[in-house]
């Protein structure tokens, strides 16, 4: 059974009410004593009247593994000060593609040591200066500073998170060692919801950025190459109560 | 009298710069590594990622790395 419905309403005043509300806002308010539009009293009805514009979070908890980059209702995945009523809804990396920049200059550098001595002697430069013990160290050392990078670039795609609640969104980018960042804002705080794919590459693989408004500081949050970004705008949009654009 | 200010760039003279070079390079990469195994911990606390999606994993890994770069400093230090 999914866990969110978003029914299109028959009439503009319930449209309005319908998108201002989160869903577990609208849970709550079907037991209220209050009168509701037709459409949140009545969702079976109006289900056959009109079909469902958004939007069903999967069923089913997903996995996070090592590389992944869009899971939906995350299994076991727990935020710092999570509230006991407080569930998430997607998590997010960067697109794994990426990488691909960093991979390949990776693997260039790997095989680079075995053919040095071909470029170094039509150079004339020796390589004799150093013992063997010393030559073995700087090859170790050469090797060790690669390592340093795939680790550097890796832990930095793998700590580049969004986290979505239905209470706030969470946005964590990790650069390099110096600069860490970690921004949240409360869903009720966000103006508006835009997603953009430029460029060939972004199209193909299906990525783009997300960019949310928050209306208290006026800043945005950015979520960049985000993979699926119609997906989350859209859900995103929905929980907000605003419109995609 | 020839002299030239660079005579005592003697082939010595170079190895022994690039020597001390390499272990400085090799101190500020512990030094980093030092900060990356560091600051992943701590991210670790902001984020509980579930046991097999990679959190604990990349922390072992950064702590491995530091303590490779450490005993490579050790040793270059013995070596050259």
């Amino acid at each position: 059974m999914p866990d969110i419905f978003i029914h299109t309403p028959t009439t503009d005043s319930a449209h309005r009410d319908a998108r201002r509300d989160t869903p577990q806002r609208a849970q709550v308010q079907r037991s209220d004593a209050h009168p509701l539009p037709h459409s949140i009293q009545k969702p079976e009805t109006d289900k056959r009247e009109t079909a469902p514009t958004i939007t069903t979070i999967a069923p089913k908890k997903q996995t996070l593994n090592l590389f992944s980059t869009f899971v939906r209702d995350p299994k076991e995945l727990i935020l710092a000060e999570q509230h006991a009523d407080e569930r998430i809804l997607l998590f997010i990396r960067r697109d794994f593609i990426t990488n691909i920049s960093w991979i390949i200059f990776s693997i260039f550098l790997l095989l680079v040591p075995p053919f040095l001595p071909l470029f170094f002697e039509p150079l004339r430069v020796p390589l004799q200066y150093f013992d063997l013990p010393a030559q073995i160290i700087f090859t170790i050392f050469y090797y060790v500073a690669v390592a340093g990078y795939i680790l550097m670039n890796f832990v930095t795609w793998f700590y580049d998170i969004g986290i979505f609640t239905q209470k706030r969104a969470v946005d964590i980018d990790f650069f390099n060692i110096s600069f860490v960042s970690v921004a949240t804002a409360r869903l009720q705080d966000l103006k508006d919801v835009r997603y953009e794919q430029k460029g060939f590459y972004e199209s193909l693989f299906d990525y783009g950025n997300i960019t949310l408004s928050v209306v208290a500081s006026g800043e945005t949050l950015v979520y960049e190459h985000t993979p699926h970004p119609a997906e989350v705008a859209s859900l995103l949009s929905v929980l907000t109560g605003g419109y995609q654009q | 009298m020839n002299f030239s200010p660079l005579s005592f760039v003697t082939p010595d003279i170079i190895t022994l710069g690039m020597k001390i070079i390499i272990l400085i390079i090799i101190g500020i990469l512990g030094i980093s590594a030092f900060m990356l195994a560091t600051k992943i911990r701590s991210f670790n606390k902001i984020l509980f990622l579930p046991p097999n999606s990679g959190g604990e994993f990349i922390q072992r890994v950064c702590t491995a790395y530091f303590v490779t770069v450490v005993v490579l400093f050790l040793l270059a230090l013995l070596v050259l």
